[in-house]
Parts: C-alpha cells; sequence; structure tokens
C-alpha cells in the first residue's frame, strides 16, 4: 500500500484529471413512509395468509382450505368391519356366506340369532375362541353339532373382534348389534385361558352377560 | 467503525493513488469481465436453441445431448454461474477497489480463482448436458462442477473481503452494502442448498422449498443486490449529483435482507398451502425495498435524466435496468401465484432478472469500466458497437421477458378453462410469442458479441500503446 501521500482522508483523493470523483451521499433526514406503507402492504399480507395459508398446519396443502381435510385414515369400526367381511370366509362354510347356516345340515344361523345379537358380545367370542358343543336353541330350533372348531388359537383378538363386528353389525342379515373392539376379545382370551380349551355348552354359558 | 481505528492500520490507511488502484484490478476484473460476456454468448446462444424447441418439436431431435430438458437448464446455469455471477465479481472487485480507495489483494490469485470458477462452469454445463444435472431449478450443476464452483467462490470472495477490511476510505458507500451482502449471502446460500439437497438428500417436497428458496434468493437479494450496487454507483455519477435520499436507502437495504428472501415459492404446487400463502405475500412486500430503493435514484437523477441518457452510454443501461427491476417486483406480485402455476410464466422471472436487471446493469457498468482499465479513456473505441449493444441488449431483453410472460399467460389462461384445447390453445397458441423469445435471445448474444468486440479493440489499442505494437 502507497505510503507517499499522507493527506487528511476528507480531502478528495488526489486524482489525475480524468478520474471523477467517487459517488458521494447528500446530506437527508430519514422518512416514515417506507414503514407506513409497509404496514399497509403488511396488512394485506396477513389477510392473504389468513385465508390461503391454512392455519400453518403441515397437513393442509389446498390452497383456501380452512379446515384440515378429512381424515384419510379409516376409524376403527370401518377397519374392523371391512377386515371381518373378509375373515367371515372361515365361518362361511357351516354359517353360509348369508349367514342362514343350513338347518337341514344341522348348521345354525348367524342372522337374527339371539346368541349373536346380545347385548354384550361376552359369549359370542367365548365361542369363536373355544366352540360350543351340545344342544343349542337358535331362534326357536335346537341344534346339536360336535362339528365347530375353536379359533383361539388360529386368529388374534383384532381378527376375532373383526368377525364379530362384522357379524353383530351385518345390516344386510338384518343384524344391529355393536362393535367388538380387540381389546374386549383380548380380556376374555386371558380369562378363559384356564379353562383349558374346553368346548362351551349352553349350561356353561348361562352365567355369561 | 471509521472512528476506532487503531493506530497501526489508520498509520497505513492513507489512500493509494487511483491508478495504482486501478492497476491492481486489471488483470482479474478484465478476466472476469471478459469471460462472463463470453458466457452470455453462449448462455444465449443455448437458450435460443432451447427456446426454438418450445414450437419446433422436432428441432435437433434424436441428439439427446440437445433435448429440451438438457439444453434449457445448461443455458440458464451457464447465465446464472457463467455471466451474472462472474460478472458480479468482477464489479464486486472493482466497487470495493474504487469505493475503500485501496489495491486489490493478490491479483493474480484471484486471477487464478476466477480462472477456476470458469472452469467448474465449463465442466457444470458439460455435465448437465451430457445427462448429470441434478435437477433442481437453478442448482442443476452435478456434484463434481458444484464443489469447485464453491471452492473458487471461496477464494475470490476471502480476497474481496480482505481487501474490503483493508478499505482506506472508512465509510461505506451504498454500493459496498450490497456487495458485502451478496458476497456473504451466496456462500449461505450455496452451502445450505448443497448441503440439503446433495449431501442430505432430503425427502422431496423439501427439495422443491429448498431449491426454490435458493433460486429466489439467488435473484431477489445476490444478482438483485449486486445489480442495485451498480446502479447506486453509477447514476449519481453520470449525472454528477450527491446521492439524495440516503435514509430511505437504508430501510430499503434492510428490508430488502428481510422479506427478499421470502419469495420465489409461490409457485410450489405439493407442499403445504402456508408456504405458498407466504410466500405470495412476501412477492408483493418486497415491492416497498424495492420502492425505496428506487426513489432515491429517481431523486438523485430527477431533472438530468434525458442529458444523461443523451451523455452516457451507462446510464442507459442504468435506466433500463433500473426500470426493469420494477417491472420484474410488480408483475412477480400481481401474477406469481397459483394462476401461472406450471408455465413459462415464473421462468421468466429468472431471464429477467439475470439477464435484464441484473445483466443490463452490468453490460453498462462494463461499458464503464473496461475502457479505464484498458485504454485509459472514458469510452469504448467504437461508439457504434456500444450503441449496438445496449440496443441488442435491451429489445433482445424486452422480448424475452415479454414472449416468456405473454406464453405463460397464454398456459395460464389454458390452464384455468376446461373448455380450452390444451395442443391448440396452449401449445400452438402460444407459438408466437415464443418466436419473439428466441428473437430475444439472438439480440442478446449480439449485444454480448458487439460488447466483445469493443473490448478486444480496446485491448488491441491498449497493447499498442504499451508495447508500440511490437507484439
Amino acid at each position: 500500500m502507497s505510503q507517499k501521500k499522507s493527506k487528511p482522508k476528507p480531502a478528495p483523493a488526489p486524482a489525475p484529471a480524468r478520474v471523477e470523483s467517487e459517488p458521494t451521499i447528500a446530506a437527508g433526514s430519514s422518512s416514515a413512509w417506507p414503514f407506513v406503507l409497509l404496514g399497509v402492504v403488511l396488512f394485506g399480507c396477513f389477510l392473504y395468509v389468513e385465508n390461503t395459508g391454512g392455519a400453518f398446519r403441515a397437513d393442509i396443502y389446498q390452497t383456501g382450505m380452512k379446515t384440515p381435510p378429512p381424515v384419510i385414515g379409516e376409524s376403527i369400526e370401518v377397519q374392523l368391519y371391512k377386515e371381518g367381511a373378509k375373515q367371515y370366509a372361515a365361518c362361511a362354510g357351516c354359517h353360509q356366506p348369508n349367514g342362514l347356516g343350513s338347518p337341514a345340515l344341522n348348521f345354525p344361523p348367524l342372522a337374527g340369532s339371539e346368541w349373536v345379537l346380545r347385548e354384550k358380545p361376552d359369549r359370542m367370542i367365548r365361542i369363536m375362541l373355544d366352540a360350543i358343543e351340545g344342544p343349542v336353541s337358535v331362534k326357536g330350533t335346537v341344534y346339536d353339532n360336535p362339528a365347530m372348531v375353536p379359533f383361539r388359537e388360529v386368529l388374534n383378538d383384532f381378527q376375532v373382534a373383526a368377525i364379530a363386528t362384522f357379524v353383530r353389525g351385518n345390516a344386510e342379515w338384518g343384524n344391529k348389534a355393536g362393535v367388538v373392539l380387540p381389546e374386549q376379545v383380548k380380556a376374555i382370551r386371558e380369562g378363559t385361558a384356564s379353562r383349558g380349551g374346553a368346548k362351551w355348552r349352553t349350561e356353561s354359558l348361562d352365567p355369561v352377560p | 467503525m471509521t472512528s476506532t481505528q487503531p493506530a497501526s492500520q489508520t498509520a497505513c490507511a492513507t489512500a493509494p493513488s487511483v491508478v495504482e488502484v486501478e492497476a491492481s484490478c486489471r488483470l482479474p476484473v478484465l478476466f472476469l469481465s471478459f469471460s462472463g460476456v463470453a458466457w452470455l454468448v453462449l448462455g444465449a446462444a443455448l437458450a435460443l436453441l432451447a427456446s426454438v424447441q418450445l414450437y419446433v418439436p422436432t428441432f435437433l431431435e434424436g441428439c439427446p445431448w440437445v433435448t429440451y430438458g438438457r439444453l434449457r437448464p445448461a443455458a440458464i446455469n451457464a447465465l446464472t454461474y457463467g455471466f451474472a455471477l462472474q460478472i458480479a465479481f468482477a464489479l464486486a472487485l472493482w466497487l470495493i477497489a474504487r469505493l475503500g480507495r485501496v489495491p486489490l489483494t493478490n491479483p493474480l490469485g484471484l486471477f487464478m480463482a476466477g480462472k477456476f470458477w470458469n472452469i467448474a462452469v465449463t465442466v457444470g454445463v458439460y455435465g448437465v448436458l451430457a445427462g448429470d444435472a441434478s435437477g433442481y431449478d437453478l442448482l442443476e450443476f452435478p456434484l463434481y462442477a458444484s464443489l469447485p464452483l464453491f471452492a473458487s467462490y471461496a477464494c475470490i470472495a476471502a480476497w474481496a473481503l480482505v481487501t474490503l477490511h483493508q478499505r482506506t476510505e472508512r465509510d461505506m458507500y451504498v454500493s459496498l452494502w450490497f456487495v458485502l451482502a451478496g458476497l456473504l449471502w451466496f456462500p449461505w446460500i450455496l452451502s445450505t442448498a448443497q448441503g440439503l439437497l446433495l449431501g442430505w438428500h432430503v425427502p422431496g417436497v423439501v427439495q422443491a422449498v429448498v431449491a426454490g428458496w435458493f433460486g429466489n434468493n439467488l435473484l431477489q437479494i445476490v444478482l438483485t443486490g449486486f445489480a442495485v450496487a451498480v446502479l447506486y454507483y453509477f447514476v449519481p455519477k453520470a449525472v454528477g449529483r450527491p446521492l439524495a435520499n440516503p435514509a430511505l436507502t437504508q430501510v430499503g437495504f434492510w428490508l430488502l435482507l428481510l422479506v427478499g428472501g421470502w419469495g420465489g415459492l409461490s409457485q410450489l404446487s405439493a407442499v403445504p398451502a402456508w408456504i405458498p400463502a407466504v410466500s405470495g405475500a412476501a412477492n408483493v412486500l418486497v415491492i416497498v425495498p424495492v420502492i425505496a430503493l428506487l426513489i432515491p435514484l429517481w431523486q438523485t437523477a430527477d431533472g438530468s435524466i434525458s442529458d444523461a441518457w443523451k451523455a452516457s452510454a451507462t446510464f442507459r443501461f442504468m435506466a433500463v435496468a433500473a426500470f426493469l427491476l420494477l417491472g420484474v417486483t410488480v408483475r412477480t406480485a400481481i401474477f406469481g401465484g397459483h394462476f401461472t402455476q406450471f408455465t413459462l410464466f415464473a421462468a421468466a422471472r429468472t431471464d429477467i432478472i439475470v439477464l435484464g436487471v441484473f445483466g443490463l446493469a452490468a453490460l453498462g457498468a462494463l461499458h464503464y469500466i473496461v475502457p479505464r482499465l484498458t485504454t485509459g479513456e472514458d469510452n469504448l473505441p467504437s461508439d457504434g458497437l456500444a450503441d449496438l449493444s445496449f440496443w441488442a441488449g435491451i429489445f433482445g431483453m424486452l422480448a424475452v421477458g415479454i414472449g416468456f410472460s405473454l406464453a405463460g399467460l397464454g398456459q395460464a389462461k389454458v390452464n384455468a378453462d376446461a373448455t380450452k384445447d390444451f395442443l391448440v390453445n396452449g401449445v400452438s397458441g402460444i407459438a408466437g410469442a415464443l418466436q419473439l423469445v428466441t428473437f430475444g435471445y439472438g439480440a442478446l448474444a449480439l449485444a454480448a458479441l458487439a460488447f466483445l468486440a469493443n473490448f478486444a479493440l480496446a485491448v488491441r489499442r491498449c497493447c499498442a500503446a504499451c508495447c508500440g505494437g511490437a507484439r
């Protein structure tokens, strides 16, 4: 760096004639109007973001949508019912796809059955887990068929609950009973584990609500 | 800053002569300027070829290297990194040296770093044409080009900042604020975006957000900032008056940094709705700093505009660049949202800022700088070539900007109306506007060639003067 010239700083550079001086700044005071304008525009911006921004939620993708879109995932009832409709294939062999069973072959119906439509599903879950044998009265007809197999080791809690929900809530069969949740199945499965898998009979189910 | 210099620094803070300052600038600034404008020629040529394919789909058919999907990114990246940023470095170095009254630190190193920058851009453009493009807007260079690019930038910026630190004029003029902001802003956005996209491999939705954020910051803050720095240097100079209303300038500077970086994402679709909403709001909000930055310039030049227009080629470029800055800001604010989504309208913003707002301001600045660093005269040797460069640049820029904007609006109308036929209205119907774009790129290449010819004449005259024509 040059040490030759030691002029005081405010003085203009000792420039050769052809070099213009650098731009300088005029004296001036600040003004407030940019901030006024900024405020006005900002107000409009807030309105715009309020109306189109989806409340800053990560799950709202569509501009202009103020409330979240319907949940993509289905409710537990619908999931259980749909799963049950699939799993019912395991039952349809005897109880038939229409749930009417086959009185001629000694298969009791599920549609309109008082065993199915009880307010509490406790008896139905027990029968599904460990099966039933001996004479059973369903819709005024007595069936006695030892062929039912226990599903305790075949179906898990969710699947049992799903089939029970499907059968109890199947409007096509005229059934309108409530949903069965996997938790209920789990409780009964654990509560009846000590019976060693013995099949139920009408008498042993009587105390069950 | 001015009053608290340690004694050791004030001792050596005597201003060097302008001759000394310019001598240090000569090699790096001339090199960066020349190769930058050469990239403008090449980039405009690539963009021209790409634009033809928009209405003649069979043009250059059959060769994968020159398909639209490679030509257009190659052109835009050549224009952005080869032309705009390279010229921005040249202008930054020159402004720092002149306004800081300090010779450049390590001119040879700056020249070498500039050389490496050019090699990296060449490799990047080649990589894009070869099919290695990364696929992120304005970040298409493959990793093997973007890493050397960043390294050479780091050298250029480091020496520029060291020079700035050593300045003998301690008061920083407005232009230097923008230069400093740009020099620091660019490595931040580049390293963040490349780290997230190429290193971290963020998931899909985030990729679009990161690339959009980078592109907008590059255009709205770095390149617009450098353009404003150039405007603030040359406009007061051309009219021979001090800069009016400096307080407003300060407001404009900080507001631009504050709100400028939020825009640019209003066109994204598969992202949470608040991102385009906030971004669209920022696109509107950025009008305030832009106006706050343009009003002092207008107040400075008011009354002398027609005289300066006649007298100075540089001022003519500046006036058009300032006009374009206002125009592109208003245009993006009004039409930048969902209406023009998925159209050429958005692509036009990149072109207008890179080639128009920054490009024309930079060409004007080079018409001032290059003669001073070569022949030592006030103007380039050929007035005719300077005029050609100006008019071809203006008309080329307007043709590209207007052509792309009209084409984009035409596409948007088709997208918004189910009764319109996509092929008839949206593809064939906008061919006229796209032909205008092709013409525009040609004119821009011509403007750059005219400047390069003038540059070569000046260098030849300079060599003849220095060496008596012996070499």
